[in-house]
């Protein structure tokens, strides 16, 4: 390598030296043909648009000038008064002329309302934090969310421009991963001076210029006196009903030799401590992959979360800490210490009435579910990172567990009785992932991922469910449904890939091994408290086995206006299974052809526009393989009697981006259709308040049209960002209920809109509103039985500042909905008064959330045919005194 | 004699200059930034100031100033008597004419009358860096400078068809959009561009009702203004003839210039 480099700059110096000189010449005239005088001819590059050389033109309209390089430049004669001239400059030509015609002055207007507000610099734009901040903010997360062009959704996901940030930087570095909410509620906003939006980031450093990268990552630029110290805050609060709190403390350093951000939190008053540490999405929702990984397999019957924030709805008590260390041990390499720990209970008082409209019946089930859930998750994580411009490696080595136990107390149509949950999910893997550089343009790429992850799973149902199926008609005390899954996977991956000019070509080899056992069944406890195992029906040990192997060429076009970029892999898949109760053993092979194509096209200054499309073949996961019958949950029993199908998925983006950072407008929009298709389908029985799930064969199409849209725009006069989304999702499916197939189309519309305003220091507003519809048809029989469903949230937050020390914030939150006509509203006030000590950088504070202390809120879902009306708990009056710190 | 040679070759002089008139093509905002006294790091006196560009001539002045004269002027126009208060915020009276053709400097100045001046033109040395930025959406190049006994970054760009720079940092092909010195404490920011639209504005090398001088004779009698300024008004304004007065918002007998501690020239060169 060494004697290679040394060649190389060798050969470097020597072509320097004999381009050296290049000069170029012409003389620049008027459309009459008349010598133009003082004409600034100059020599850009064409990749930068930088200025290389120039000269003005003599008294003759002639100019001479010296290049060090002639190749990707052009050059341009200017004059006031005259149109611009530009030309490619080509290697063998050294006479440029020019033939300048007068014109109206071509100047595209620009006015700077408000200086360095937002700026932009090559691929990176500054948003001046200063100048977007609220009194009342006080982490950067505050600021970051009512930024124009950026959303952050509830779980904490940062968006730019319509499409989720690939990386969050501190001051250049990764410290947290994916897991970056941490930062966005740790860092107080006084340590920043910039977020800063890296567009077309690509993280990997030797392949900057070289492979493009559509995605955009953020970066907090700290002020230099946040660098040479370890700093923190914290707060503490405490009030009414008895022993409500919270608290956290944040000890951060951004120091050159160690980086940390370390966190203690706790609460019993609706704070979601989840979000903080967990696995922001990092890929846009149409171009991510399919596989999962271990998923839980039996729970407790839960409602889908409402359209309220979480803090109103969720009896909690949880604990974090959070550790995270970064260690430069060079300019390019580093290691990462990740650790959290995550102590949560969960405590719900729910009840639920859901109405299936079945094509010849109206089945009604009601529970009454008084639960808690406890889980302890555990994450662990060591990272090495060598990011240079020739070399890149990356290893991590991760361990996570999840471990869950609770019971519940459930009052339904049949009976009342009780239930306990056990899991305990655990995952240990290992990612490598090498890049290397070599001569002639390859490049070299080798990842491999090793994960074993284990899920031991208990559900005690306290009496005796369903005699007529799992017990000969016989009562009983007690059923326990256990189920364990092993598995292993690796994943092996080689791509050798080479630049020539404008092309890159690469060839890429994937080899997936997978090995995963299922063991589940089911005790019964008699009435004589003797237990027995259930036989066959209910049993099962399912040993799978995957090979895959995917491989192909993909090609690269780019230039400076567009990128296309083709995949063309073939995946050969050689899946082996054996049931070892069924005593089969199922051996399949199978070929497909899964291309991509992607298309990036700059359209101008301000606007690009995404043009995606791609095929895949799909297969089941294992455990709809499962025959023997499981009890997902006291409702919900599976079983199967079918063998490995193999389905497809095609999907076509078009997507348009619109920014332009001088008047600060953001504009994005995108539309995906997707069509699908699978051999089975799933089968819903409804017998006796039982569900019971079977695959079933059937050649199952549905397709799906999503149109997703957001804008946003600073308007000055009245220091306002104002943001607005619309989405839509036209789904047409099938739904087998009790052996009848029935043809739907879901439609749903969400429009969002906020108004995030500052006029004077004295007083800030922000009012956001939602709007979703949502109506389900059935096709087969023309009618719309579960009507229009209509959402409204509205939520209203103002803050006055009495002084610089002294603000009151009140904040309403409505929601109102309406579905058949019956229609329920809810409104709910919260309001806050804070006294700031700078001296001590202390802030004071009284809270009360709740204040007309709403109790219960019922509110409908739909999906598909099913009409769910859910009657939630609310947390209730909270009186907190509040003292936070900064140290 | 010597006295007698010297004016008559001035006068010469300043008739090869004194002809030129201009139409002004485009207009370039600029947000100047100046911190006069480096122990208040954060404190910077800010002023709006304009470009007009022409074919060959360029005139540089204060926006805020050339709005404080319109409002005296509706002040003159509306009343017989009027007042002029100098309290408030600080405007540059000083306006800059530069000939880009002939390469050169004429300073108009306003010390109760009006004067006009040759200065020298600005030889400014310039390194073109290979660092690139946006500024209003338009693609500039970064060069280097020594000018006044400050380093000046400059950003300019020949993606437009004009041709100037703020102040007097001269000698860049295009236009300059952006420049401050390498501490930041003099800088010029780009604040928008607009074309000249409707009636023709004009630059003129000869400004009317101005009188002739030179930089020394100028600067010597702004010195006499400085250190007693009621005296030199009422010389002055005794000889326009006017029932002027003057207030002025500090102690009216004892006002004392203040001299910046970090000027914007720090030396001659």
């Amino acid at each position: 390598m060494n004697i290679f480099f040394k060649v190389f700059f060798v050969l470097l110096f020597c072509s320097f030296n004999l381009k050296a000189q290049f000069k170029i010449n012409g003389n620049v005239k008027d459309a009459l043909g008349k010598n133009l005088k003082d004409v600034t001819v100059s020599v850009n590059n064409s990749t930068t648009k930088g200025i290389i050389a120039y000269f003005i033109t003599d008294e003759k309209g002639n100019y001479i000038i010296t290049l060090p390089s002639m190749s990707n430049v052009f050059i341009r004669a200017s004059y006031v008064g005259f149109n611009n001239e530009e030309n490619v400059i080509s290697d063998k030509v050294f006479v440029y002329n020019f033939k300048l015609t007068e014109g109206e002055v071509n100047l595209t207007e620009v006015k700077v309302k408000a200086q360095n507000m937002l700026t932009k610099n090559g691929d990176t734009l500054n948003y001046n934090v200063k100048k977007f901040s609220k009194t009342q903010d006080r982490t950067i997360g505050d600021v970051i969310k009512n930024l124009p062009g950026i959303t952050v959704n509830s779980s904490g996901t940062i968006s730019y421009n319509g499409r989720p940030i690939n990386k969050f930087y501190i001051d250049g570095d990764d410290l947290l991963g994916e897991k970056y909410a941490l930062a966005s509620n740790s860092i107080p906003l006084d340590a920043v001076e910039a977020v800063q939006v890296l567009e077309n980031h690509q993280p990997v450093k030797m392949l900057e210029n070289k492979v493009f990268s559509d995605d955009g990552a953020l970066n907090i630029k700290l002020k230099e006196s946040a660098r040479l110290k370890v700093f923190g805050s914290g707060n503490i609060s405490a009030g009414l009903p008895l022993y409500s709190g919270e608290g956290r403390v944040n000890a951060l350093a951004f120091k050159r030799k160690i980086k940390f951000i370390n966190t203690y939190a706790f609460n019993n008053i609706g704070v979601d401590l989840n979000t903080d540490v967990q696995s922001q999405n990092t890929n846009a929702p149409w171009l991510q992959a399919i596989d999962k990984n271990v998923t839980n397999l039996l729970g407790f019957t839960s409602l889908p979360n409402p359209v309220l924030p979480f803090k109103y709805y969720t009896n909690n008590i949880s604990h974090l800490a959070a550790l995270n260390f970064l260690l430069p041990i060079s300019k390019t390499k580093n290691i990462r210490f990740n650790l959290h720990w995550l102590p949560n209970k969960i405590s719900t008082d729910t009840k639920s009435t859901n109405t299936f409209y079945l094509q010849n019946d109206t089945i009604k089930q009601y529970e009454n579910q008084i639960s808690y859930l406890k889980s302890k998750a555990l994450f662990f994580g060591l990272t090495y990172l060598n990011n240079s411009s020739k070399f890149y490696l990356q290893n991590r080595l991760s361990f996570e567990s999840h471990l869950d136990n609770g019971a519940s107390n459930i009052e339904n149509e049949l009976t009342n009785f009780r239930q306990s949950l056990g899991r305990n999910n655990s995952t240990i893997q290992n990612d490598f992932l090498l890049k290397q550089a070599s001569k002639k343009q390859y490049l070299f790429e080798v990842s491999s991922n090793i994960k074993y992850s284990t899920n031991p799973e208990n559900l005690s149902i306290g009496y005796g469910i369903y005699p007529w199926l799992l017990n000969n008609n016989i009562n009983f005390r007690q059923a326990d449904q256990y189920a364990k899954q092993h598995s292993i996977t690796s994943n092996t991956m080689f791509s050798l890939s080479r630049q020539i000019k404008k092309f890159t070509t690469a060839i890429k080899a994937e080899y997936f091994l997978e090995n995963i056992n299922y063991q589940t069944g089911i005790n019964l406890t008699q009435t004589d408290n003797s237990t027995t195992l259930l036989g066959d029906k209910f049993l099962n040990d399912l040993n799978w086995f995957q090979q895959r192997l995917k491989i192909g060429p993909s090609v690269d076009y780019k230039t400076n206006k567009m990128n296309l970029s083709i995949t063309l892999p073939v995946v050969l898949r050689d899946i082996n299974y054996d049931d070892e109760i069924l005593t089969k053993s199922i051996s399949i092979d199978r070929f497909s052809f899964h291309p991509e194509v992607k298309a990036n096209l700059e359209l101008g200054r301000y606007s690009k526009l995404l043009v995606a499309a791609r095929r895949q073949t799909n297969i089941p996961t294992p455990q709809d393989l499962l025959f023997g019958g499981i009890l997902h949950s006291y409702r919900l029993l599976s079983q199967n009697n079918q063998e490995v199908q193999f389905g497809t998925f095609n999907s076509i983006t078009l997507s348009f981006a619109y920014r332009n950072p001088i008047k600060i407008i953001f504009f994005n929009t995108a539309i995906i259709y997707s069509k699908s298709y699978s051999p089975i389908i799933s089968n819903t029985i409804f017998n006796s308040g039982m569900l019971l799930t079977k695959q079933e064969y059937f050649d199952n199409l549905s397709n799906r049209l999503l149109v997703l849209s957001n804008f946003s725009k600073y308007i000055f006069p009245i220091k306002a960002t104002i943001k607005a989304g619309y989405s839509a999702s036209v789904l047409d499916y099938n739904q087998v209920q009790n052996n009848v197939i029935t043809k739907l189309k879901s439609i749903s519309n969400n429009f969002s809109t906020s108004i995030n305003s500052k006029p004077v220091w004295y007083f800030n507003t922000e009012l956001s509103v939602s709007y979703l519809t949502s109506l389900t048809k059935n096709i087969s029989l023309k009618n719309n039985i579960t009507g229009v469903n209509k959402v409204i949230s509205t939520v209203l937050q103002s803050t006055y500042n009495v002084n610089e020390n002294f603000y009151l914030q009140a904040e309403a939150n409505h929601l109102y909905q309406s579905n058949n006509g019956n229609s329920n509203k809810l409104i709910l006030f919260d309001a806050k008064l804070n006294y700031t000590i700078k001296k001590t950088k202390t802030d004071i504070g009284f809270k009360a959330m709740n204040i007309f202390n709403e109790r219960r809120f019922i509110i409908t879902d739909i999906d598909g045919l099913q009409v769910s009306s859910n009657d939630f708990w609310l947390r209730p009056l909270t009186l907190l005194l509040n003292v936070s710190f900064r140290f | 004699m010597k006295t007698f040679i010297t004016i008559v070759l001035v006068l010469i002089k300043v008739n090869t200059f004194a002809q030129q008139k201009d139409n002004v093509v485009g207009k370039v905002f600029y947000t100047f930034k100046h911190m006069s006294d480096t122990t208040q790091q954060n404190s910077y006196r800010e002023e709006n100031m304009k470009l007009y560009v022409g074919k060959s001539l360029n005139e540089y002045f204060s926006a805020d100033q050339e709005k404080k004269d319109s409002l005296r002027l509706k002040q003159i126009e509306s009343g017989g008597g009027f007042v002029i208060n100098t309290g408030g915020k600080k405007t540059t009276a000083t306006q800059i004419l530069t000939d880009k053709v002939t390469k050169k400097i004429i300073i108009k100045e306003s010390l109760i009358k009006k004067y006009y001046y040759e200065d020298a033109y600005p030889n400014i040395i310039w390194k073109i860096t290979s660092e690139v930025k946006e500024i209003g959406d338009i693609k500039c190049t970064k060069a280097e400078g020594n000018y006044k006994g400050r380093v000046y970054y400059a950003w300019f760009t020949t993606e437009l068809p004009l041709t100037g720079a703020p102040w007097k940092l001269l000698g860049l092909p295009g236009l300059v959009l952006e420049a401050y010195d390498t501490k930041k404490q003099v800088m010029f920011l780009f604040a928008g561009i607009e074309k000249n639209h409707g009636k023709i504005s004009e630059i003129n090398l000869e400004p009317p009702g101005a009188i002739k001088t030179t930089k020394k004779d100028y600067l010597q009698m702004e010195t006499v203004a400085k250190s007693d300024p009621m005296g030199f008004i009422n010389s002055t304004a005794a000889d326009a003839g006017s029932g002027l007065q003057l207030s002025t918002s500090g102690a009216n007998g004892n006002f004392k210039p203040k001299k910046p501690s970090n000027p914007v020239e720090l030396k001659d060169n």
